[in-house]
C-alpha cells in the first residue's frame, strides 16, 4: 500500500506531472493519427524531449503519449478507411463503411469511449497483478534472468516477423552492439577501434533513432504524401460523437471482455497490438448475434479492436517493467526509453521503484480518460493533421533525430554512426527484417552478460540446469521449435 | 527484393564475424558473450545466405533508385548538421531538403528552415536550457 500512496502523493504534489500528461496526449494522438508514424516513431521523436527531466517526468510523459497513439490512429481510419498504425487496421472493417454510411461521429465516438475505457482497464489490470508478480520476479537470481533474456530475443524475434532466422539475427545484432565500449568486469575496451566516441559504447538512442525513426521518415519521403485526398466523410456532429460514447454503454459487456483479452494479450511478450485488436475484432463478430453485420458498419466492430487496443498497453508495461522483456515492439522502443532515463527494467523496479510504477499506473488511467475528454475539444485539428504533407514532416523529423543523436552523445562523429545504422534500418524495413528485436538486444546485453558472469562464478556452466532457469530455456527452445513448424505451415500453404 | 535482403545478411555477416575475430584477442571475461552471440549467429547468417530467396517482388528500378537519393539526402542532412550545428545547419538542412529533395516551393522552404531553428533556438536552448552543438565550422573559427 505505501508505493501506492507515495504515487499518489507524487501526482497530488508536482503540478508539471499533469502539465507534461497535458501537452504529451495530444502529441501521441497526432503521431497515431498521421499514417505512417505510429507509437514507436512517437517515443524516439520524444527522446529529445525528455532530455534533462528525470526518471519519473521522462517517463510520465513517453507513457503518456505512447498510452493514447491507437486513440488517435482510429480516425483516419474511421474517416479515410487507412489506419493510421497498424493496430488499428481492424477498425477500418467497420468504421470505415460507418464513415461511408454518415456515421463517422458515431464511429469516432464509439472507439473514443472504447479507448478510454479499455485503457482504464489495462492499468487496473497491471495494477492487480502486481501482487502476484512482485514475488516471482524477487525470486529469479542471475541465471532465471540470463534465460528469460534469452527466451525474450527469441520469443520477440520468433513473433515479431515471417522469418525466424531474421528476427534471431537482428536480436544477435542488437546484443553486438551492446557489447562496444567498456566491458563491466575486466573495463577492457571492446570493438572502440580507439575511437573516443565508442568508448561509453553505443548510445541506445542513437539506434533507436536510425533504426525507427529514420527509415519510416525515409518511406514517407519515399512515398510523397502522408495524406493528400480530402476526407469524404470527416464531417460529423458532437451529438454523433455523443451517439458513439452511448454505444459503448450499451455494449458495455463486449467492452470489458475485449478489454481483458487485449490486457492478456498485452502481457505476452511480442504479441503486440496487431494481434489484441484482430483477435478481438474476431471475438466482437463470434459472439454477436447478428454476425453479418459486420464489415458493412457495425459498431461492435469499432468498439472490439479500440478496447483491445488501449488496454494491451497496461498489459505489455508488466513484463517490460518487471522482467525487462517487452510485452510488444511499441514497449521495445520504450524499455530503451527507460534506460535513456535512468531506469533500469527488472528486479530493481520491484524492489526499489514500486512508487515509479504506480505514477505510470495512474498516467495510464489519466491519459486515456485525457485523451477523449481532449478529443471533444481539439478532434477537429487532429483530423487535419491527417492530411499533413510528408514535404513538411519528414525534414524535421531529420532535424529531431540528428537533435537527439547530439543531445544523447555530444561526439559529432555519432551523425556517421546514424547514417551508417539508418541504411542498415532502412535495409531492415526494406526486407521485412524485425526491427524491435535489435532494440530487445541492445538493451539486454548488458543485463546478458552480468547475469553470465554471476550465474557462473556461483553455480558454474550448469547454472541453466537450475528449475526455473531451466524452464525457461525449455520454453526456449520450445519457441524455436514452434515458431519453425508454424512458419513453415504458412510458407506451405499456397 | 533478394539482392537487397543478402545484401543486409552480407552486411550481418561481415559484423558478427569482424567482431567475433577480434573478441578472441580479448581475455576471457571479455570475450565470452561476444562469442556466445557472435558464433551462432555467424552461423545462422550463413544458413540464412544459402537459404534459397523468396521470389522476388516485381519492383521497378526507379523505386530502388529513389532509396538511394534518399539515403544520400539523410548522409547530407547529417553532414550539414554537423558543419553547421543544430540550429543553423539543421535550418539550412531543412530548407535545402524541402526545397531539392522533397519540391516544396522556396517559400515553404524557407518558413519550414526558420521555424526549425526559431523552435530549436527557443525550446532547446532558451526553454530547457541545453546547450545544443554549435557544429564543427563554428568550433574551428572561435
Amino acid at each position: 500500500m505505501e508505493p501506492l500512496v507515495r504515487s499518489l502523493t507524487i501526482l497530488g504534489s508536482d503540478l508539471s506531472l499533469w502539465l507534461l500528461m497535458l501537452a504529451a496526449v495530444p502529441l501521441g494522438m497526432l503521431f497515431g493519427a498521421i499514417p505512417g508514424l505510429g507509437g514507436k516513431l512517437g517515443i524516439v521523436m520524444s527522446i529529445p524531449l525528455v532530455f534533462g527531466m528525470d526518471a519519473v517526468h521522462g517517463s510520465v510523459f513517453l507513457v503518456a503519449m505512447h498510452a493514447v497513439v491507437h486513440t488517435g490512429g482510429s480516425i483516419p481510419s474511421i474517416l479515410l478507411g487507412i489506419p493510421g498504425t497498424g493496430p488499428d487496421a481492424a477498425t477500418v472493417c467497420d468504421g470505415y463503411p460507418m464513415a461511408q454510411k454518415g456515421e463517422a461521429g458515431r464511429a469516432i465516438g464509439a472507439s473514443l469511449a472504447a479507448s478510454a475505457v479499455g485503457g482504464v482497464f489495462g492499468a487496473l489490470f497491471l495494477a492487480v497483478l502486481i501482487p502476484v508478480v512482485q514475488p516471482t520476479v524477487l525470486a529469479f537470481g542471475p541465471a532465471e534472468f540470463f534465460a528469460l533474456a534469452l527466451l525474450g530475443i527469441t520469443f520477440i524475434g520468433s513473433v515479431s516477423g515471417r522469418d525466424l532466422h531474421k528476427g534471431l539475427l537482428v536480436g544477435a545484432f542488437g546484443l553486438m552492439l551492446s557489447f562496444i565500449g567498456s566491458e563491466a568486469q575486466t573495463g577492457v575496451q571492446r570493438f572502440s577501434m580507439g575511437q573516443p566516441f565508442l568508448w561509453d559504447g553505443v548510445e541506445v538512442t542513437i539506434v533507436m533513432l536510425a533504426v525507427f525513426a529514420v527509415p519510416e521518415a525515409l518511406a514517407l519521403a519515399g512515398e510523397g504524401r502522408v495524406m493528400q485526398q480530402p476526407p469524404d466523410a470527416g464531417g460529423y456532429a458532437m451529438a454523433d460523437l455523443w451517439e458513439g460514447i452511448v454505444d459503448v454503454a450499451r455494449h458495455w459487456w463486449l467492452t470489458l471482455r475485449t478489454s481483458f483479452i487485449g490486457a492478456v494479450i498485452g502481457l505476452v511478450p511480442g504479441l503486440g497490438g496487431d494481434v489484441a485488436s484482430w483477435v478481438c475484432y474476431g471475438h466482437a463478430v463470434q459472439s454477436s448475434k447478428t454476425p453479418e453485420r459486420f464489415g458493412h458498419g457495425a459498431v461492435e466492430g469499432v468498439i472490439g479492436p479500440e478496447a483491445a487496443n488501449n488496454s494491451k498497453e497496461g498489459g505489455a508495461l508488466l513484463p517490460t517493467l518487471f522482467f525487462g522483456i517487452p510485452g510488444s515492439s511499441g514497449m521495445a522502443v520504450m524499455l530503451g526509453a527507460f534506460v535513456i532515463l535512468g531506469i533500469q527494467p527488472g528486479p530493481e523496479m520491484a524492489r526499489e521503484h514500486l512508487d515509479l510504477v504506480w505514477v505510470l499506473i495512474w498516467t495510464l488511467v489519466v491519459s486515456n480518460i485525457l485523451a477523449a475528454a481532449m478529443f471533444l475539444a481539439i478532434g477537429r485539428w487532429v483530423v487535419l493533421a491527417v492530411h499533413v504533407r510528408a514535404g513538411l514532416l519528414v525534414p524535421f523529423v531529420l532535424l529531431m533525430t540528428c537533435t537527439g543523436v547530439l543531445l544523447a552523445a555530444s561526439h559529432w562523429q555519432n551523425l556517421g554512426l546514424l547514417v551508417g545504422l539508418a541504411a542498415l534500418g532502412f535495409g531492415f524495413k526494406r526486407c521485412d527484417w524485425p526491427r524491435a528485436p535489435l532494440a530487445i538486444g541492445l538493451v539486454l546485453g548488458p543485463v546478458m552478460e552480468l547475469s553470465l558472469h554471476q550465474s557462473l562464478t556461483i553455480w558454474g556452466p550448469g547454472f541453466l540446469l537450475r528449475p526455473i532457469a531451466g524452464m525457461l530455456l525449455l520454453a526456449t527452445l520450445a519457441t524455436v521449435v514452434l515458431s519453425v513448424r508454424y512458419k513453415g505451415r504458412i510458407r506451405a500453404t499456397p | 527484393m533478394p539482392r537487397l535482403d543478402r545484401s543486409v545478411a552480407v552486411c550481418l555477416l561481415v559484423v558478427f564475424a569482424g567482431m567475433s575475430i577480434v573478441a578472441l584477442g580479448y581475455q576471457y571475461e571479455a570475450r565470452l558473450m561476444p562469442l556466445v552471440v557472435g558464433l551462432p549467429a555467424i552461423a545462422l547468417t550463413i544458413a540464412q545466405l544459402v537459404k534459397r530467396p523468396p521470389a522476388a517482388p516485381v519492383r521497378d528500378r526507379m523505386a530502388s533508385r529513389a532509396e538511394i537519393v534518399a539515403l544520400a539526402w539523410l548522409a547530407a542532412f547529417a553532414a550539414l548538421v554537423a558543419l553547421g550545428g543544430v540550429v543553423v545547419g539543421g535550418a539550412i538542412a531543412v530548407a535545402l531538403t524541402q526545397r531539392a529533395w522533397l519540391r516544396e516551393s522556396w517559400r515553404t522552404a524557407l518558413i519550414g528552415g526558420a521555424s526549425s531553428a526559431a523552435l530549436l533556438f527557443f525550446v532547446f536552448e532558451r526553454q530547457l536550457g541545453i546547450a545544443l552543438f554549435q557544429g564543427l565550422l563554428m568550433e574551428r573559427f572561435r
